[in-house]
């Protein structure tokens, strides 16, 4: 399985093409990706389901967990270690990373903002052959833009956020000793983590041709985590983002004796949607 | 040391960001601590033994505090041991977390209420 995944991971990079081009279609500066050839920049092919650009990120993902220290790597990126930061250049990137997930259906795929995004390739805890994360590295800037682009789109889905991110930025801005019990400040792993799952999870319900329900709350947690709530018909969400950008949940299914509750540690971005989307519409 | 019956009201101070004033709901993550969650030691004041003002003095700005009932922690199987400080005779604290500590943290929440200090 996992030679048959790389000889097609093989065949999606045509690394010496890229090499020869030559210093205009450079695309690698140092151990940032900074641009692509633009014969390379087409998305996935929604309608198809399938990838038509023929280098994605995930296959870069990939590349970067399964080669540290390959001839490559070391040709252009010799300080990207196996756990790394790579900027890709947005939606189409994540759809393509996202596309890889069994999990998540192409047409199911959330849509980051416009633009350049840093983001932080995290290894598994499953396995080094499933780098099942891709974290925004910089959640203040990330951040900063959403509620730039909630402000732009205030009628539409994406404006209804705007009051969430407002909120969030707060959060963002505590200081130590917020609880004057010694809690940390949200690090912006924490918030960078919690904006892009507001953001997909927005995203998910527009592709569903659903009615977008926006966090009711968000809270800090005090070892520099935020917590974010969602509210369905008979069921409600509490989706930990801590400090190191991972995700956690309690679910609450039902209410009173019925009541039955479900909770995680280390899960998938993934998971999480799903079982936001499960809750909504419950 | 003080005995706690189930009886007796505990506070808790949060942080306004806990309290969703509409609704009257607070955030599981209230009673969240940092480090260790498996074994954690979430702060309340015995009631009986406490004067809020002074326990949101203490505090910082813009904190608020929560009651509940000593028998919601007991009834969840946790327990709450007296713990007083130099600065609070009745301060407190909720022990025995287990593995689903977030649901745990949610029942407590659950059954929290906002105390008006004037």
């Amino acid at each position: 399985m996992e030679n048959a995944m790389m000889r097609a991971i093989e065949a999606e990079l045509p690394w010496q093409q890229i090499k020869e081009k030559g210093p205009q279609n450079t695309w690698l500066q140092g151990e940032t990706i900074v641009g692509n050839p633009p014969e390379l920049t087409q998305g996935p092919d929604l309608e198809r389901g399938v990838a038509v650009n023929p280098i994605s990120t995930t296959a870069l993902a990939d590349y970067y967990m399964r080669r540290p220290g390959s001839t490559f790597m070391q040709e252009h990126a010799p300080d990207l270690r196996e756990i790394g930061q790579v900027i890709v250049l947005g939606s189409r990137m994540l759809d393509s990373t996202f596309k890889s997930r069994a999990e998540v259906p192409i047409d199911h795929i959330p849509v980051l903002g416009r633009g350049p995004d840093v983001l932080e390739i995290v290894q598994s805890p499953y396995g080094s052959y499933d780098p099942v994360r891709l974290v925004p590295f910089e959640g203040r800037q990330l951040l900063r833009r959403n509620r730039e682009r909630a402000q732009r789109e205030e009628t539409g889905p994406f404006g209804s956020l705007l009051s969430v991110f407002e909120r969030i930025r707060e959060l963002a801005e505590l200081p130590s000793n917020w609880d004057s019990e010694d809690a940390d400040p949200p690090t912006g792993k924490a918030v960078a983590a919690a904006c892009y799952l507001i953001l997909a999870a927005t995203s998910l319900q527009e592709r569903l041709g659903r009615s977008v329900v926006v966090p009711i709350t968000s809270s800090p947690i005090p070892d520099g985590g935020l917590q974010i709530e969602w509210e369905g018909p008979t069921g409600r969400i509490d989706v930990q983002t801590n400090s190191d950008g991972s995700y956690g949940y309690l679910v609450k299914w039902h209410a009173g004796r019925h009541a039955r509750y479900e909770e995680s540690d280390e899960v998938r971005l993934e998971t999480i949607l799903a079982l936001i989307v499960r809750v909504l519409a419950a | 040391m003080v005995e706690i019956d189930g009886e007796d009201e505990l506070y808790r101070r949060i942080l306004k960001y806990f309290y969703v004033p509409e609704t009257g709901r607070i955030s599981s993550s209230a009673f969240m601590t940092k480090g260790k969650r498996l074994d954690p030691e979430v702060s309340v004041y015995l009631a009986r033994l406490t004067d809020p003002v002074e326990v949101l003095k203490a505090g910082v700005p813009e904190q608020k505090l929560i009651s509940l009932l000593a028998e919601v922690p007991f009834q969840l199987g946790l327990g709450v041991r007296h713990d007083p400080t130099d600065e609070f005779e009745g301060h407190c604290v909720i022990t025995g977390f287990g593995a689903n500590w977030k649901e745990q943290c949610e029942r407590l929440a659950e059954a929290s209420r906002l105390v008006e200090v004037d």
